[in-house]
């Protein structure tokens, strides 16, 4: 299958002003929906988006939010400012997720019922690359010096690497039950992967593209097969790491150094997305099945608010 | 060769041509450069004239699809699994061979020792399953279950090392039990038909009421006829009239009377069984933890609805790569590999999967379905177990003890 990507809808809404206003934006994939939270956490505005909105990313001029929609096979291009459709994408098979590459300009995107990675220059609106991976990619990752992209294969239990120079899968790395998400670390030497029916984290040395260890979850009165793991944010100074728990409906605060998990925090039903504001005095938690977004204030560890948004919440990006 | 009748024309093989068309995707693959991969073969086994896929006797003249051959579940498997296979520097050959008629289950025993396959999938009826297993050396290849419900079954092959991919009825019947109870549903009424499976199934049901704390009222025992003499056992209505249940159990695994139940029973109340809610190992329209993604694989591939017996197939072949992730890549090494708890295999029903080591079902999530909705995943919330909660469906291991004399 070849995907080509056209670019349509061409919109000029005229210079965006909405760099670092602090506010973040919401994906909800069964309203495709984008909901709009202020740096008070209160929503200010939605709108509606391309179908099936998942995976979210700023251009990194701040100016153009990028969805993927894996509803319409589409990557949209919406203005920061005014929520504006600005360029379209189509023919994109069944996006999910992708990787801004540092270059600024291209798209490593899982297209999960295609069993691919395509590459999608969002400039010239050109597919440059196509990498056959394992079924139902979802996570992907690009290291922040650009030599790699890493993708996981939920159903084939694989991370596979691709050199970006060398345009070809370097490495392919088996895991424990359906990888999900990735997180580097900022040093750029770990990646980590979790492992959503394993339960567990498996952390990736990136100089040897090996498995080196593993993060283990036990938040108090709940069973192994609650523990589903997603997404994963590490903070800049590469101390910690929060681990959405899926079903466990916690959030779990783990050590870097130690790979122990510290703390776990209740937040909603089911908690996949995940995103620090800037100074990371605040946690984003998308809870899918709860339909609302879990603030939570990371001095304390404790949640400060829940926000109603759309329908299954997925991703959150914030504009800071 | 020993003298098997085959039908030659029916055989298939797939699995190497998609591992090359991976390779010259990717360009290499530096773990296996210039190392041949291994080839795993798996022998999908069925039998001609098969009563399972024999034409449904429309004796209301109304046409009815009969069921499709699960094996495009397994090749669907083989296609999914290439990335990982490659991974591992193995192929999955997956040779289909269909037994003529009347073609002896003991030639093709001989033929399977001969060939030395690194798993058997076991279409057949389930005579011949039993017949193979008992030709067959002891735990020289795993024989993997992908159609028979019957506890029973499990019970008689324990020991050996056949693997039960499709649930065992009393998993089924756990099921609905557990939905019954968590809504409340205490007092149930259960209407059986006159086959063998249908009486199986209303004692299986009965038994998993006891387990869960619902309460049979009665059993009432539906005969199919007009006869106006015998209408207290052949008029739904009359039959279903009497004293007051909650929900309706009703055991027609023919579907001879089944489907009109729902609205000709005398009191407004739910059915659960053959028709309303049923209880099942997969569902096509399914929509979490990534069956859509399965199922929409499948259609494109097979051009049809994916069943449970095609997602039973297509467990078996990538119980088998999973096997081979754990370095068992022949028949004996991967008949005991998969006993093991440490076997455990994302089955896109959203909770990890096994085979139990007491009698090697499949332990797994059942799907609650409706004819166009999937309501519930049980084990259901609030039904506890001290290892795993999957384990509250079917034959736990205090409840089972091995005597069988199959090897």
């Amino acid at each position: 299958m070849y995907a080509i990507a056209a670019m349509l809808g061409l919109i000029d809404a005229g210079p965006a002003q909405a760099a670092g206003t602090g506010l973040a934006f919401v994906s909800n994939e069964r309203s495709s929906e984008i909901f709009v939270l202020d740096q008070t956490d209160s929503v200010v505005s939605s709108f509606k988006s391309c179908g099936r909105p998942r995976g979210m990313a700023f251009t990194p001029d701040h100016i153009r939010l990028i969805v993927a929609c894996g509803g319409d096979n589409t990557i949209a291009l919406y203005d920061v400012a005014s929520h504006k459709l600005m360029k379209r994408f189509r023919d994109v098979p069944d996006p999910e997720t992708f990787a801004l590459h540092p270059n600024g300009h291209d798209l490593y995107i899982s297209n999960e019922d295609d069993a691919e990675a395509t590459v999608l220059n969002i400039e010239s609106g050109e597919v440059t690359g196509h990498y056959p991976v394992g079924d139902e990619p979802e996570g992907v990752l690009a290291t922040s010096d650009g030599r790699f992209v890493f993708v996981t294969s939920e159903a084939a239990d694989l991370v596979q690497v691709i050199d970006v120079a060398a345009k070809t899968v370097v490495k392919e790395i088996i895991t424990a039950s359906r990888p999900r998400r990735l997180a580097a670390t900022p040093d750029g030497k770990q990646v980590w992967v979790s492992d959503e029916i394993a339960g567990i984290v498996e952390i990736i040395d990136v100089a040897t593209q090996t498995v080196v260890g593993r993060v283990e979850f036990a938040p108090p009165g709940l069973r192994h097969d609650e523990i589903t793991p997603v997404d994963i944010v590490i903070t800049r100074d590469g101390a910690r790491a929060y681990v959405a728990l899926g079903r466990a409906n916690h959030v779990a605060v783990v050590d870097v150094a130690t790979r122990k998990a510290t703390d776990y925090i209740l937040v909603g039903k089911r908690p996949w997305g995940l995103r620090l504001n800037r100074d990371e005095s605040k946690l984003y938690v998308a809870n899918g099945l709860s339909d609302d977004i879990a603030i939570v204030d990371t001095k304390s560890g404790k949640l400060s608010k829940a926000v109603p948004v759309g329908v299954t919440p997925y991703a959150i990006v914030v504009d800071d | 060769m020993t003298e098997v009748n085959r039908l030659p024309l029916r055989r298939v093989f797939v699995g190497i041509a998609t591992c090359v068309a991976l390779l010259a995707g990717t360009g290499a693959s530096p773990a296996q450069e210039g190392v041949a991969p291994t080839p795993v073969k798996i022998l999908y086994l069925s039998r001609a004239d098969d009563v399972a896929y024999a034409d449904i006797q429309a004796a209301d003249g109304v046409f009815r699809p009969p069921l499709p051959s699960p094996f495009a579940g397994a090749e669907l498997a083989v296609k999914d699994t290439r990335a990982t296979a490659h991974a591992l520097g193995i192929t999955i050959d997956l040779d289909h061979t269909t037994l003529e008629s009347d073609g002896p289950i003991a030639a093709e025993a001989q033929r399977i020792v001969a060939d030395a396959p690194a798993a058997v999938i076991a279409d057949l009826p389930e005579a011949d399953m039993v017949a193979l297993v008992k030709a067959l050396p002891a735990s020289s290849v795993p024989i993997f279950n992908i159609r028979h419900r019957a506890d029973s079954l499990r019970q008689d092959l324990c020991g050996s090392a056949v693997y039960h991919v499709i649930p065992s009825r009393s998993m089924l019947t756990d099921a609905l039990a557990q939905f019954a109870v968590q809504k409340n549903w205490r007092k149930v009424l259960v209407l059986r038909g006159p086959a063998p499976d249908d009486i199986a199934l209303a004692n299986a049901f009965e038994t998993s009421a006891q387990k869960f704390g619902a309460r049979i009222v009665d059993t009432k025992a539906f005969v199919l006829g007009h006869d106006p003499r015998k209408r207290a056992q052949t008029n739904i209505t009359l039959l279903t009239g009497s004293d007051d249940y909650d929900v309706l159990f009703l055991a027609d695994t023919g579907g001879d009377f089944g489907r009109y139940v729902p609205y000709q029973l005398a009191r407004p109340r739910p059915v659960i069984g053959t028709e309303g809610l049923r209880a099942t190992a997969w569902d096509s329209l399914s929509d979490r933890f990534g069956a859509p993604q399965v199922n929409h694989r499948f259609e494109r591939s097979a051009h049809r609805s994916m069943t449970e017996y095609d997602w039973a197939a297509w467990v078996a072949v990538r119980a088998v790569v999973e096997a081979a992730r754990h370095k068992a890549l022949t028949g004996p090494a991967v008949a005991a590999a998969l006993a093991h708890d440490a076997i455990t295999m994302d089955v896109s029903k959203g909770m990890e999967a096994s085979f139990r080591p007491w009698d090697h079902q499949f332990r797994q999530s059942i799907v609650l379905q409706t004819s166009d909705v999937v309501i519930e995943m049980a084990p259901l919330e609030g039904f506890l177990h001290r290892v795993t909660p999957l384990d509250t469906l079917g034959t736990d291991a205090p409840e089972f003890s091995c005597k069988a004399a199959v090897r």
